[in-house]
């Protein structure tokens, strides 16, 4: 198999590379297999795992837990450098979990460069909101003995962390909007469905609410109820522009295939190429059209 | 700088946005990250720290759920696009290569499958990946070329990826 070494699609993905640079890679693609396919499969990641409705406070609830769990590391005699931007570190999630906590707001605020004096210090002081320019984390040449991080290592028992206490969440738009995505990839599309019927009724201006009406929509197309899933994608439509407003002209041109309201779905066909012409429908989206015409 | 979330978002692109335990597995990569702490010496980024952890702790956690066949790579990555039944071909074609490479993870050397993971999934390069495994970048590129040939080896046999690709073409 070729390799081909060098970061010319490295710097073609992120933007760097020149316009004559570009030309040769997208010359160079036509004849390297390796390079096309590294180039489809990186693109196929590129938003995987993109964040979703109820993501903050999913993100908070981890932040509370590892607070609840683990204290801060207690100070090391190694390098003072060292230790202070790890007790920064540290510090600073603990003090990103109180405010998260506390204010509903996400936050891992990590300072590499921060030396913070001692860890009372950091605690009580606000997470920086950006590192000082002049300290700007290069990385630094790897010293011949760095250990490895540990991601499975065993979680010291430790006191509790001074943080605020956390109360236990009330149910909340994002636990039912998770409670009903989980019962509809279990396939339990009853439980799915009151689950997302329960969000919009409960939290009617939630942005779980809002995004819920995608897939309850898509719910009620599979079983069979076009102009309730119409009235879903239409609800989402009309509520402004929105991270699924893709999926949900998508939708709504299937609801109206299966009403049989062929004009009104070419018109959406034609609005979702029009807005989104790059997005994943789009070449279904041109294969219905050519049929409809 | 936020960590959290780009936490998250890693450990779900290693196994996959639906999957149930994707928030327990985030947990555990932050509970790891704090541990480490102690043996960071500040040799790369804290972001890319952060990443590596939830990377390598997301790999383990795949390789768990095979063990005890919790999952499968359907389950672990049966997330459509807002739950639309019929996804369009091109959705549809990405999903299956998703698949591909998550499952050749599992299948892969350890080093090679996190040098492959950094690569393709988070887009790192090979300098910047030497630099957070410590190892020399002819390193990477060595695990990078096994994971290649493995992950093309694996594409060309997949039948529905083919039948998929074919689909396109017509």
């Amino acid at each position: 198999m070729k390799e081909c070494r060098g970061d010319l699609l490295g710097r073609v993905r992120r933007g760097l590379a020149s316009a004559q640079e570009r030309t040769a890679f997208e010359a160079h693609l036509s004849s390297c297999d390796t390079c096309r396919m590294t180039l489809d499969v990186m693109g196929d990641f590129d938003a995987a795992g993109d964040a979703e409705p109820g993501d903050s406070e999913l993100v908070a609830r981890i932040a509370a837990k590892a607070a609840r769990t683990r204290a801060v590391p207690p100070p090391t005699p190694l390098r003072p450098v060292h230790r202070h931007r790890r007790l920064a570190v540290a510090a600073l999630v603990l003090a990103g979990t109180a405010a998260a906590s506390g204010l509903g707001v996400v936050a891992f605020r990590f300072a590499t460069r921060h030396e913070s004096p001692t860890v009372e210090n950091a605690s009580q002081q606000p997470a920086p909101k950006r590192e000082s320019p002049a300290r700007t984390p290069a990385p630094v040449p790897a010293p011949s003995a760095t250990p490895e991080p540990s991601p499975d290592a065993a979680v010291a028992v430790t006191p509790p962390p001074k943080v605020a206490p956390v109360a236990a969440a009330p149910t909340s738009a994002s636990e039912l909007y998770r409670a009903a995505n989980d019962a509809r990839r279990a396939g339990r599309t009853s439980d799915a469905i009151r689950g997302y019927k329960d969000l919009q009724r409960r939290f009617p201006d939630s942005s779980e609410a809002k995004a819920s009406r995608v897939s309850l929509g898509g719910l009620l197309l599979r079983g069979g109820s076009a102009s309730d899933a119409l009235a879903q994608f239409n609800a989402y439509l009309d509520g402004g522009s929105g991270q699924l407003a893709a999926e949900a002209l998508f939708g709504r041109g299937r609801a109206l295939q299966a009403l049989g309201r062929s004009a009104e779905e070419t018109e959406n066909l034609e609005r979702l190429l029009r807005q989104y012409p790059n997005s994943a429908y789009a070449t279904h989206a041109k294969r219905r059209l050519d049929e409809l015409r | 700088m936020e960590l959290g979330g780009p936490m998250l978002r890693t450990v779900r692109k290693v196994i996959g946005s639906a999957h149930p335990d994707a928030e327990d597995v985030a947990q555990e990569a932050v509970m790891g990250l704090l541990s480490a702490l102690e043996s960071f010496r500040g040799d790369c980024t804290v972001t890319h720290f952060a990443h590596q952890v939830a990377l390598r702790r997301a790999l383990h956690a795949r390789r768990h759920f095979k063990t005890r066949e919790k999952v499968g790579d359907q389950v672990l990555d049966a997330e459509g696009h807002a739950a639309l039944d019929e996804a369009p071909l091109e959705a549809t074609i990405t999903r299956e290569r998703q698949n591909v490479v998550r499952s050749l993870l599992d299948q892969l050397a350890e080093p090679t499958a996190e040098a492959l993971a950094l690569h393709f999934m988070l887009g790192y390069t090979v300098e910047e990946i030497a630099t957070m495994v410590n190892v020399s970048p002819n390193t990477v590129w060595s695990r990078l070329k096994l994971g290649k040939k493995a992950l093309k080896r694996e594409l060309d046999c997949n039948e529905r990826l083919r039948d998929l690709l074919r689909g396109r073409q017509s």
